[in-house]
């Protein structure tokens, strides 16, 4: 199934799996900032350093590349809409279509930064169990009035749990149709609000069966959280964050 | 003493659908009861009453003396329920996360969560899944951290609403051997089920349900012949007129 186990925690000794949950979280926001005006430069260096961490964690490269290959249809698609509206030299023109110099770079800029935010996110979550991400966010949330921050943490717990049930759900449905001949259907309104309002009403019935259950095992939601320690690596890892930063604001 | 007892128990649906009438039951502790019916019968909402996911219309539903409605907090402590459906009862996002959840919320302390959390993977033998992502696990193995996953709350009584379904024969083998080891343990136990051969040699006492009302209670092999009038499939050795073999023995 797609990006359900790409994004699972994998138990390791890296320095990514030593670094405490709230530094990395910060680091991840630090970092893509950074890379919203990032030229080639930055984003090789960024990119080297994606590579030495994943080597580090061990992560089957091949297998999640794979796994992720739907991620690939998106960023191409920023890729193309950028290479088209982005106004410039003529690089292409056929017919009315023009694909222009400045487009094909500041494409190529664009889907390099989102690879590199989705190849970041992946390297958390691989690295952080989903507990100590969710401890982490209530942590961060917890000085900002206004903000449920015990909620939010739940709510994300919640979602890392359900979407790959989620996506087995609209799988399910999508073969159900198929063998019942959807593919014949020309009309994509028709084929996609078959799709959807089945599996928004399973959802919703899962939600309910889900609430029942919390309920059952006497939800609260002023649940314990595990204590967070910052250590020495955290430390160490800082001055290489913010001269990456540095590094992606600068070049 | 029972320890759950439910006095002339009725409860209507929203739209005014009468699900259970006037039911009264009484089972006592460390019994192994199954309650049979059809779809509709009103099992998953007999069992809804006993830790207070759902309200009586009228009667009274206790817990070791307790009414339900004075103390759903340990109502719920009390009846760990296992549900139809694993997939959406598992809440943790890995089995260790998912076994501790109920502990958690009762405000366990953590050191002593993690040892009951480790303690109870042990017992339905997931330790060496213990960081794994839930959606990974097998149906046998997801029904069995289901079960752990009310264990950790030190319940006296466990409520299995059909927890053979969509399980291959390993994965209702494995759910077998945990009731029975419960069993053993002083627990007791309520199962709804549609195949009876399963429970055979375990099960001490059947509960017949039809239409809302409790049709017949008694000694579960006695009862094995007259099932088929209520919509439930009677053991094929039964039929034959031989003694059934149980499951655990195969």
């Amino acid at each position: 199934m797609a990006s359900t186990v790409a994004f699972n925690f994998r138990y390791g000794t890296s320095i990514l799996h030593r670094l405490d949950p709230r530094v990395k979280i910060i680091f991840l926001a630090l970092i893509s900032l950074s890379t919203l005006n990032a030229g080639s430069v930055g984003l090789l260096a960024l990119s080297l350093l994606f590579a030495v961490l994943a080597v580090d964690i061990r992560l089957p490269v091949s297998k999640i590349a794979f796994e992720l290959r739907y991620f690939g249809v998106f960023i191409f698609f920023v890729f193309i809409t950028r290479c088209l509206t982005e106004p410039g030299d003529p690089f292409l023109t056929f017919k009315f279509i023009t694909v222009t110099e400045q487009g094909l770079a500041e494409g190529s800029l664009a889907s390099w930064r989102l690879a590199l935010v989705i190849v970041m996110g992946l390297l958390l979550s691989v690295s952080t169990r989903p507990k100590e991400i969710r401890t982490a966010v209530e942590i961060l949330f917890g000085p900002i009035p206004f903000l449920p921050e015990k909620r939010i943490a739940v709510m994300i717990g919640l979602i890392v749990r359900f979407i790959p049930v989620i996506l087995r759900l609209t799988r399910e449905m999508s073969e159900a149709q198929r063998a019942r001949a959807i593919e014949q259907r020309n009309n994509p309104i028709y084929r996609a609000s078959h799709l959807v309002l089945p599996v928004m009403r399973r959802i919703v019935d899962r939600a309910d069966r889900l609430a029942n259950a919390m309920e059952a095992r006497c939800f609260d939601e002023n649940r314990p959280t595990p204590p967070l320690k910052m250590g020495l690596a955290d430390w160490r890892a800082m001055p290489v964050v913010l001269s990456v930063c540095l590094l992606l604001v600068l070049a | 003493m029972n320890i759950i007892e439910v006095r002339n128990l009725s409860h209507r649906a929203v739209d005014g659908k009468l699900i259970l009438a006037n039911i009264d039951l009484a089972i006592k502790p460390a019994e192994f009861v199954v309650v049979a019916g059809a779809n509709g019968s009103g099992k998953s909402t007999l069992f809804k009453h006993l830790n207070g996911l759902l309200l009586p219309s009228e009667g009274d539903v206790l817990i070791d003396g307790v009414a339900v409605e004075d103390d759903f907090k340990r109502a719920r402590k009390m009846v760990g329920m296992i549900f139809q459906d694993a997939d959406s009862q598992i809440v943790g996002e890995t089995v260790y996360d998912d076994a501790a959840f109920g502990p958690e919320n009762l405000g366990v302390p953590l050191d002593e969560v993690r040892e009951l959390v480790t303690r109870t993977l042990e017992l339905v033998g997931l330790s060496h899944l213990k960081d794994m992502a839930p959606h990974l696990l097998s149906g046998g193995e997801k029904r069995r951290l289901a079960i752990a996953g009310v264990l950790t709350m030190k319940p006296k009584i466990l409520v299995f609403d059909e927890p053979f379904s969509n399980l291959d024969y390993p994965g209702i083998k494995q759910v077998l051997l945990q009731m029975a080891t419960l069993h053993r343990s002083g627990h007791t136990i309520v199962v709804s089920t549609h195949n009876l051969e399963t429970v055979y040699g375990l099960a001490d006492r059947m509960i017949l349900m039809q239409a809302g009302n409790i049709v017949k209670d008694g000694c579960f092999e006695d009862l094995l012949s007259s099932v088929e009038e209520f919509g439930i499939r009677m053991p094929e050795a039964t039929r034959l007129g031989k003694k059934v073999q149980p499951w655990l023995a195969q």
